[in-house]
Formats: C-alpha cells, sequence, structure tokens
C-alpha cells in the first residue's frame, strides 16, 4: 500500500501547489519530507530483506505493479532527501530567474515519476514513469526560454523520446522472449527464446544508457544540463541520470547478478565494463578543456556515471565474485547525488551572485561567499574522493573491484585499470581548476549582489554534513543499505566481502592522496602551459565525426544518384536513338520537329521506360540462373 | 428486399460508387448536390462495408461467393468476399469517407473553378469503385479491368490541377502506367496459356499440378506480373513517377493517391502472388528473396531521399516509396507474423499518408508556402492541423500506441521468425529515418517563431476530416482487435498451402 502511496503524494503536492495563495509555504519542501518520513518508516523491513509487492487493484488487462527491495528503498530515499535540499535551495534562487511555480510544478511532477520508476513492479509501469519524467524534467531544460534551452530542450527531447522507443521496443521483445512479463525483483529471467533476449537486453541496455549518458549516447547531456537553472541542473545531475544506472542494475537482474553469465547474455559484463571506462574517458578529457563552471559539471557527470557503469560491468563480469563491484555502483551512485547536487548548487549561488558561470572571469570570491566557498571545498574534495569525504570510500571500493579483475584477467582489465587511475588524476585536475578559478585566484571584476542566500547555503550545508558522516563511517552505508541491496539482486557472499575490506587501509589513503597531489601538479602545469584553453578539434568530438559521416553518406548518395541519373540518361539516350529511327517516320506528321510535345520532354519518359524494361529484364534473367 | 440487398451488398459495393460516377456530370452546376450525393455514396458503402465485416468477422467458416450474372465459376465473374478483401474495403471507406469531407472544405482552391469540382468527384468515386473491385474480385481478367479503370482515373486526378507541372507529371505517369498495364496484361496471358482458366481458384490449381511442364512460362509471368504492379506500386527503382505526380495533385488526390491507389495495385499483386501463384511456387523461384530485398532497399533509398526534400509534400511523397517497401518486405518473410503485420502496416499506412498530406495542404493552403522552413511557428497557429500532423508523424515513425507501431511491431517478429537479422535492423533504421524526416517539420511548427501573419485553422469540414484520420491513427494502435484480427485471418489463408 505504502508504494502505491508514495509517487502519489507529490501529485497531492501539486494540486495544493495549484490553489495557493500565499507565498511563505514551501509546498515542494513539505511534500519531499513527507516522502522523506514515509519513505523511512514504509519501507524499514525491506532493508531486512523482506520485499514488498503491492498491485493496484484495477479491473481491466492492465494493473499498475508496485515493488520495493533494499535497492529501490536506496533509490527512493536518496530522491526524498535530495528533493527536500533542493527545494530548501529552490525558492531564494528563482526569486532571480523568475516563474518560481512553473519550476516547483515540474518539479514536484518530476519527484512523482522518479519515485514511481524505483518502485515500479513490472516493466510497464516502470515505461509509465520513465516517459513522464522525461516530459516533465523537459521543462526545467526550456526554463530559461532563451534560443539556446529551446536548442538543448529539443535535443533532450529528441534523445529521450528515442531512448523511451529503444525501451518500448526492449520490453516488447522481452514478452516475446519470456511469454510472461517478467516482475522486476525476481531473480534472473529464463528465456524462452534467446535470441530475443538477447536482443530485448541490448535495446533496454541503449534506452536506459541514452538516460544515464553513456558514451556515445552522451551529446544530449551536457547541453541540456548546463542550461537548465541551478536546482534542474542539480536533480538532473544527482538523480535523474541515476535513473538510468536503476535501469541498468535490474537489466542485469534480469540478466543474473552473481551468476556466471551464458549464452547470448555472455559478452554483457565486459561490454558494459569496456562502455563505462570510455565514458569516464570522454568525460573526464571533454571536462578538462571546458570554460563554463556548469558545463564542467555536466562532462563530469558522464565521467562519473563511467565509474557507475564500469562497476556493474566488473560485478557482472566477476560473477559470483564481484559484489564489489556492484556495492562500489550502489554507493558512488549515492555518494555522486550528494556532491554532485553540492556543486551545482554552489555554481548556482554564484551565479545568482555575479550573474557569470565562465570560469575565467571569476576569481577570488572566498571573501565574498565565505559559506559557499567552505561547502564547496567539501564537495569538490568528495568528487576528487580525498580520504575522510564520501567519494573515497565508493572509489576504493570500485578501485578494489577494477583491480581484483585485472589481477589475472585479460588485458583489456589491466587497461581500464590504469585509465582508472588516469580518471582519478583527471577529475582531481580539473576540480582544482574549478575550485581555484572562481573562489581562490586574483580577485575578478565582476559586480557582485547582494542577495538574501541563507536558504541557499543551508542546503548546501547539509549536503555536506551527509557527506562529512559518511566519509568519516564509511561501513556504515554499505553494510546497512549496499551490502542487503547487492544480496538480494543475487550477490551471496556480498556481505562477507564487504566484511573482509578495510576501509582505511593504509595503500589506498595513499594512493587516493597521490593521486590528488598529481592532480594539483597536472593544474598547475595546465595553468602554465595553456592547456586548458586548448579546442577540441571538431573531428575529434562525436558530435563532429556524426556531422562528418553524415556529410560523407549524403556525398556518396548524391554521387551516386547522379551515377544513376547518367545511366539512366544513357539508356534513355540509346533507347532514343532506335525510338528516333522509328519516328522520324511517324513525326513528318508532327510539327514539332524536336523532343518535346509542348512543355513535355519526351526524353525523360522513355529514359523511365527504359529503366523498367531494364528491370523486367533483370528479373528474367535471375530467373534462368534459378530455373535449371 | 432487405435480403436481396444483403445478399447483393458485395457487388453493390463497387457498383454504387461507379453508377453515381457516371450520373454526376449531369448535375455539374448543382455544387452542393454533388458533394452530398458523394458524401453519402461514401457514407453507404462505409456502412455496407461494415455489416460485410462483422458476418466475415464472426462467420468464421467460409468466404461469401458472389457469381456476376449467376454463372457459376469457371465461366463467370466470381466476387470472393474473403478477409482480404473485408480488411482493404475496410481501409478504403475509412480512408476515402475522410478524404471526401476534406475535399468539399478545399477543393475549390484547388482545381481552380467551381465548375470543374464535379469532374475531380467523378474520378475520385471511379478510383474508389475500381479500388473496391480490385479488394473483391477473384477473377484474372477483371483484375486487368480494374487496374485500367483505377490508372485512367489517377492520371485525371493528378491532372485535375491546371498547372503544366501537373500535365508533365500526369504524361509521365500516363506512359509508365501503361507500360505497366501491358506487362500485367502480359503476365494474365501467361498465366492463361498454359491454365486455360482466368478465375484465380481454377488458375492456381491447374498452375500448381501443371508448373514444371512450362517452367519458363512461369517465369515470365512472374516477371511481368512483378514488374507491372511494380511500377504502378511505385516499388523502389520504379518509382521515378511518384514524387512528381503525387506532389502537384491536388490535396485530396494526393492524399487518396499516396494512401490508397498504390495499396489497391499491391492487393492485387499479393492475390496474384498467393493466390494464383501460391506460397510453393514463390519458394521454387525464390521471388520471396527478391520481394524482401528490394523491400529493404526501398527502406533505405526511400528514406534517404526522403530527407534530402526541401518541399514538405514531395517529402511525403518519398515517405510513400519508403513505406511501400515495408509492406513489399512483409510479403517475403512467408510467415503468418510478417504477412499479418504487412497488412496491417499498409492500412495504417493508409490512414497516416492522407493524414499527413491532408494537413500539409491545409498548411500550405494557409501560408501559401511549399517548403518545410517557412513553416516556422504554425503550431500555435493551427493548432488542429499541426496537432494531425503530428499525430500521425507519431504513428508513421513507429511510436507506441499510434497505428504504425503494431504493423511494424509485428514486421519485426515476423523477421525474426524468419531467422535473418537484416530484415529486422533495415526496419529498426527505416523506423529511425522516418522519425530524422518527420521531426524536424513539428520542430519547426512548434518551436520557431512564428511570423506576424493570419494564419488560421481551415474550415469546419477540413478539420473534422483531420480530427476523424487522427482518432483513427490513435484508435487502431490502442485497439488493433478486429483490425488485427482480420489481417491475422487473412494472412493464414494466403498462407495455406496449396
Amino acid at each position: 500500500m505504502i508504494l502505491a502511496i508514495l509517487p502519489v503524494i507529490p501529485l497531492i503536492g501539486v494540486l495544493f501547489l495549484l490553489f495557493k495563495r500565499g507565498r511563505f509555504i514551501n509546498i515542494p519542501l513539505i511534500t519531499s519530507a513527507v516522502v522523506l518520513v514515509f519513505g523511512v518508516c514504509g519501507l524499514q523491513s525491506v532493508f531486512e530483506g523482506i520485499p514488498l509487492n503491492y498491485t493496484v487493484p484495477l479491473p481491466g488487462p492492465v494493473a499498475p505493479n508496485f515493488h520495493a527491495d533494499s535497492l529501490s528503498a536506496i533509490f527512493v530515499l536518496a530522491a526524498g532527501f535530495i528533493w527536500s535540499v533542493v527545494s530548501i535551495y529552490v525558492p531564494e534562487y528563482m526569486e532571480q530567474e523568475g516563474r518560481t511555480k512553473v519550476f516547483e510544478l515540474c518539479s514536484l511532477l518530476t519527484l512523482s515519476a522518479v519515485l514511481g520508476v524505483f518502485l515500479a513492479g513490472d516493466l510497464f509501469t516502470l515505461l509509465l514513469f520513465f516517459e513522464l519524467m522525461t516530459v516533465s524534467s523537459f521543462f526545467w531544460v526550456i526554463h530559461r526560454g532563451n534560443k539556446e534551452a529551446i536548442r538543448a530542450g529539443y535535443f533532450y527531447l529528441f534523445y529521450s523520446i528515442v531512448g523511451g522507443l529503444f525501451l518500448a521496443l526492449g520490453i516488447v521483445f522481452m514478452g516475446t522472449a519470456t511469454d510472461i512479463m517478467p516482475i522486476i525483483g525476481s531473480g534472473p529471467v529464463n528465456p524462452l527464446n534467446s535470441k530475443a533476449f538477447t536482443w530485448s537486453i541490448v535495446l533496454l541496455i541503449i534506452g536506459f544508457g541514452i538516460k544515464a549518458g553513456m558514451v556515445p549516447l552522451h551529446l544530449w547531456l551536457p547541453h541540456a544540463h548546463s542550461v537548465a537553472p541551478a536546482p534542474g541542473s542539480a536533480l538532473l545531475s544527482g538523480l535523474l541520470i541515476k535513473v538510468g544506472a536503476y535501469g541498468l542494475i535490474r537489466v542485469g537482474e534480469f540478466a543474473g547478478w552473481g551468476t556466471y553469465l551464458q549464452g547470448g547474455v555472455s559478452w554483457l559484463g565486459s561490454g558494459l565494463a569496456v562502455l563505462g571506462t570510455c565514458t569516464m574517458l570522454v568525460g573526464v578529457l571533454a571536462a578538462l578543456v571546458q570554460s563554463d563552471a556548469k558545463r564542467l559539471l555536466a562532462y563530469h557527470s558522464i565521467s562519473q556515471i563511467g565509474y557507475i557503469i564500469l562497476g556493474l560491468g566488473i560485478g557482472l563480469y566477476l560473477g559470483p565474485d564481484g559484489g564489489l563491484g556492484l556495492i562500489g555502483s550502489i554507493y558512488h551512485i549515492v555518494n555522486h547525488t550528494l556532491f554532485k547536487a553540492a556543486l551545482f548548487l554552489g555554481v548556482g549561488i554564484i551565479y545568482i551572485g555575479t550573474n557569470e558561470t565562465n570560469l575565467y572571469k571569476l576569481g577570488g570570491l572566498w571573501r565574498r561567499f565565505p559559506l559557499t566557498a567552505l561547502f564547496m571545498l567539501i564537495a569538490v574534495l568528495g568528487i576528487t574522493g580525498a580520504p575522510g569525504l564520501n567519494g573515497y570510500a565508493s572509489k576504493t571500493l570500485l578501485h578494489h573491484a577494477v583491480s581484483h579483475a585485472a589481477e589475472n584477467g585479460p588485458q583489456w582489465i589491466i587497461w581500464s585499470e590504469r585509465l582508472f587511475l588516469l580518471v582519478g588524476v583527471g577529475t582531481a585536475t580539473s576540480f582544482i581548476k574549478l575550485y581555484y578559478l572562481i573562489f581562490l585566484g586574483k580577485p575578478a571584476k565582476v559586480k557582485v549582489n547582494e542577495n538574501k542566500s541563507f536558504g541557499m547555503n543551508l542546503a548546501m550545508g547539509l549536503l555536506a554534513a551527509v557527506m562529512i558522516v559518511i566519509g568519516f563511517k564509511p561501513e556504515i552505508f554499505a553494510s546497512i543499505a549496499a551490502a542487503p541491496a547487492a544480496q538480494v539482486l543475487g550477490m551471496k557472499n556480498a556481505a562477507a566481502t564487504l566484511e573482509s575490506l578495510s576501509f582505511w587501509n593504509p595503500s589506498d589513503v595513499l594512493s587516493m592522496i597521490i593521486t590528488l597531489a598529481i592532480g594539483g601538479l597536472t593544474c598547475w602545469l595546465g595553468f602554465r602551459s595553456g592547456a586548458f584553453h586548448w579546442h577540441i578539434p571538431a573531428w575529434l568530438t562525436l558530435e563532429g565525426i556524426g556531422k562528418l559521416t553524415g556529410m560523407s553518406i549524403l556525398f556518396i548518395w548524391r554521387r551516386g544518384a547522379e551515377w544513376y541519373g547518367s545511366i539512366v540518361a544513357t539508356a534513355g539516350r540509346a533507347s532514343g536513338n532506335l525510338r528516333a529511327r522509328l519516328f522520324k517516320y511517324f513525326r513528318r506528321f508532327d510539327k514539332s520537329r524536336s523532343g518535346n510535345i509542348g512543355k513535355i520532354n519526351l526524353t525523360g519518359i522513355s529514359a523511365d521506360a527504359a529503366l523498367l524494361i531494364t528491370v523486367l529484364m533483370f528479373l528474367i534473367v535471375w530467373y534462368a540462373f534459378i530455373v535449371k | 428486399m432487405i435480403s436481396a440487398i444483403s445478399t447483393n451488398l458485395p457487388v453493390f459495393i463497387i457498383i454504387a460508387p461507379l453508377f453515381v460516377a457516371f450520373v454526376l456530370p449531369t448535375l455539374a452546376k448543382r455544387k452542393r448536390l454533388v458533394e452530398n450525393l458523394v458524401l453519402s455514396v461514401e457514407v453507404l458503402m462505409l456502412l455496407g462495408i461494415c455489416y460485410l465485416a462483422s458476418i466475415v468477422l464472426f462467420r468464421k467458416d467460409i468466404p461469401i461467393i458472389y457469381q456476376m450474372g449467376g454463372w457459376p465459376a469457371p465461366w463467370g465473374i466470381e466476387l470472393k468476399v474473403g478477409s482480404l478483401g473485408t480488411f482493404f474495403l475496410l481501409t478504403i471507406a475509412i480512408v476515402s469517407l475522410p478524404v471526401a469531407l476534406f475535399a468539399r472544405g478545399n477543393l475549390t482552391h484547388e482545381v481552380g473553378g467551381k465548375e470543374r469540382i464535379a469532374r475531380f468527384y467523378v474520378l475520385y468515386l471511379l478510383l474508389v469503385g475500381a479500388l473496391a473491385g480490385m479488394a473483391l474480385t477473384n477473377d484474372l481478367f477483371n483484375v486487368y479491368v480494374l487496374v485500367e479503370v483505377a490508372t485512367l482515373s489517377c492520371c485525371g486526378l493528378v491532372s485535375a490541377r491546371n498547372h503544366p507541372r501537373a500535365a508533365k507529371a500526369t504524361f509521365t505517369y500516363l506512359i509508365l502506367a501503361t507500360l505497366g498495364s501491358c506487362l500485367v496484361m502480359g503476365g494474365i496471358g501467361f498465366i492463361y496459356i498454359i491454365t486455360g482458366h482466368l478465375n484465380m481458384e481454377f488458375a492456381s490449381r491447374e498452375l500448381s499440378i501443371i508448373w514444371q511442364n512450362n517452367p519458363r512460362v512461369v517465369w515470365m509471368a512472374f516477371s511481368f506480373m512483378l514488374v507491372g504492379f511494380g511500377v504502378k506500386s511505385a516499388l523502389f527503382p520504379l518509382h521515378v513517377w511518384l514524387p512528381d505526380a503525387h506532389s502537384v495533385a491536388p490535396s485530396p488526390a494526393s492524399a487518396i493517391l499516396s494512401g490508397l491507389a498504390v495499396k489497391g495495385y499491391i492487393i492485387c499483386l499479393l492475390k496474384v502472388l498467393y493466390n494464383v501463384f501460391g506460397q510453393t511456387l514463390m519458394q521454387a523461384y525464390s521471388v520471396h528473396k527478391i520481394l524482401v530485398l528490394v523491400g529493404m532497399v526501398a527502406i533505405i533509398a526511400g528514406s534517404i531521399s526522403a530527407l534530402t526534400q526541401k518541399e514538405l509534400k514531395r517529402r511525403l511523397a518519398f515517405s510513400t516509396v519508403a513505406q511501400v517497401g515495408y509492406i513489399f518486405l512483409g510479403f517475403g518473410l512467408l510467415n503468418t507474423r510478417g504477412l499479418a503485420g504487412a497488412l496491417f502496416y499498409l492500412a495504417s499506412h493508409a490512414v497516416i499518408k492522407s493524414t499527413l498530406f491532408l494537413s500539409a495542404a491545409a498548411m500550405q493552403t494557409a501560408t501559401g508556402k511549399k517548403e518545410i522552413k517557412d513553416l516556422s511557428g504554425i503550431g500555435r497557429k493551427m493548432p488542429i492541423t499541426a496537432a494531425a500532423f503530428t499525430v500521425s508523424s507519431l504513428g508513421l515513425t513507429g511510436i507506441p500506441l499510434f497505428s504504425g507501431f503494431v504493423g511494424k511491431w509485428n514486421l519485426l517478429q515476423g523477421s525474426m521468425e524468419s531467422g535473418s537479422i537484416l530484415p529486422i535492423s533495415v526496419i529498426i533504421a527505416g523506423s529511425v529515418l522516418c522519425g530524422a524526416y518527420l521531426f524536424p517539420v513539428i520542430r519547426i511548427a512548434y518551436f520557431e517563431t512564428a511570423p506576424e501573419k493570419d494564419w488560421k485553422d481551415p474550415n469546419l469540414p477540413q478539420k473534422l476530416a483531420l480530427i476523424l484520420l487522427s482518432a483513427v491513427i490513435v484508435v487502431l494502435g490502442v485497439v488493433p482487435g478486429p483490425f488485427l484480427e482480420l489481417a491475422n485471418r487473412a494472412a493464414a489463408e494466403l498462407l495455406v498451402l496449396r
């Protein structure tokens, strides 16, 4: 029952919001707090390993199913928390942007949709809420209404609709493969038709991958996340792309967590790991050369999603021993939600204060925004994985998983471990650059508006506090939430592996510190050499490659059409000669001596007719080969 | 009386439009009367067809056979009301009624003058009657006669607009279609030479016994039929006449041409391939491979050609070439799922493409511009037209809950059953390409700023027609039930081994 109530709460909030008169009640905050409280109370039992199920008693064939296990519960609670925090932030920020009510309305609708996705018990319900989420979050992207925002919004919508299409196809293929739609949370699927099952997995991965921003399907993400208002970006980057990650975990469940994958899906683990590595690398490389703070953060969302996908891939690849990969991914999802939201909110405060997000026009702002600077520092340290903060814990887990796989694995895993470390350095570099350029450095000549920013700083403070708590006691979250979730999904010995692992291993701490130090060094080198101002040539970016391929295909097509035309014309001429002789006699009765009758040119038509005869000839010849 | 009507219903459905078509010229001066007469014939047809469909749906045993003039089969002409015939009749009725409604709203403007309206309707009704005949007839020579009637009325429809381009397009079409008819005639001749029958069932029975004695004649018949009907139904390399003809015709005419006329020839080819030659012969001559191959080429080539067009109506015309490719692909899969999918796709494309052409026509009439880039912001000025366009583009792309999806989905499953990966990927790629050439129109219509002009939704009959057609697209997508059932049954009947 509680499962069906949770997604409805925000809808009730929407009703209240529509009829609200006074401006002093923060309805989204109340709503999301209620969601959080209901979630904590109602979902307690699932952490003990008892999943909840609820089917809405509707007559007819379509009855939405709801299901909650500890994985969904983690996501639901994260959503509730992040929405409450952002709701504290919204009123003061939106005073500057305008149209607060529209934003709040969309954000409540999106909350409902997101909760629905996490609690959905079958794939159809999931798809329904997924599409609602796309549509309602689209209005965040176009909130500013300028040309750039509309363009990004169109981009976002196009990609999401295509993603939804892939999901729908995947679901239908799943139906063909299994006869009955698989219930979410029921473990590995035993396919009747393994070909259809493989296709279904591929399509589902593409569909969720678009939402998650997986390379090469990430092109919409930097545009959409950087033009939305800051709270919108925080939610998009913090939670909405995690919906894709959630979907990928569920896809892994259909294939089977904790088993060695066989048959048509045996490539799944290594495939995801390779995709994850590419995603990490592309995201961090692109982020290094950004000059806009929000675009930098958006590219880092891609990079961090890469960590998560890599973890999932390793988890599937290692089979029963892959517990650390899965736990690390779930852990990193939660952590990334916290620090990426905090970073976007912090940049939002700077934007409200200075009307600027270009890093090179900012500087020395720690004097004007001391609290923001402090919280941003915590968030930056969190995302770079500094020991004592939350990013450290999940990155360590992921690193353990990858190096375990690389111990006697094939060459590509060894490479992805090396790249893992490299991406860590890149992350450190770009965030040191971000922090230095905004808060340290020489003071910029920007006009700073005086705003009240108590609520905004409070929101960031809450996030920072949670990050610190997790950072100092990393094992708590892992053992009470992430490990049970992994175990419910099928990783039987996840908890045991976690027990044997110590978070404060000196070598891990040291390697993180070295990573940070190298990051600092490269950052300094980057500033000295001006490498951060390097513009990627168009042919190296995916968009450029797409454009080039498109152009070349078009070119080849045009050339082909020319040839085709000339062949037809030659055939026409040939038949024209024949015809000309015949027609010479008939033409004597005709007054005009040219190939035209009025405005109609006969040559073209005879060419077409010749084409028809050619096709006929071709067919007859074709049969001559078949009939003996 | 009632029983007389209901027993003679099959022939009545064909005769009614033909008869009214010949009466219309005498009433040419009275515009309202002509229009009302056409609409009432259409409504009557719809009612009759629904009655037939309900009989066929609920009486599962045998098809209704009607003997013209009371002459039994090998001598007389037979009309056979089976699942396939009813299915296509339903499609005809569902599409031609709204198109006639739309024509009532804008024809004066399109054909240039009140006095030409009656001529247009004469051709329109002749075409509808001929198509209905194609759906029901069970006789090869009758097929040829109906094909000729349909072709000539199509030519008339294309040239109904007084424009040099129209004359040129019509002339090209006339020459090519006549060549096609010659080939069809030749094909029928070949069949008649070796079987001595023109009735499809008798010819088929005879053919299955003696085909091995005359393999070469059969193969000539196959080639003649494929090329003859291929050129009429705009199969890929033979589509050269279509873009011109369909883009210069008056808009109700292009809707009916792209939506129905092309489909009539496809149904004829289907009957000839499966009812006369049969599955065994198709496999022996690997005709099904040709169909799948040509279908795939048509999908890709047609879609890419459509992408490069700047004029909206030309883009839609090229899209027809691509969609015809889907139908041929489905015909070549040789399994029930694929064939049923192709049939359903045929019907849904008929509805969708006529909606697209009609809404494009409404936009063109309002703006006076032909190119896509001139439609910026039209979505807010003409909400109903743009909504109809959006619904139908979503349908054509194959978004779930719209009719195109059901067809494409069945086609996909059919290709999976046939076990090859290439058709599957081509179908999906075709969908993506279809989105690529239709969604920019929607983007321009809704997301770009409109110039300060007084564009308005068209008048009531046109709006009604658009709403009706869009509703059909959604209904077929949400509850395809009886329609899909008919298609399935038709596919199963066609695939019976003889």
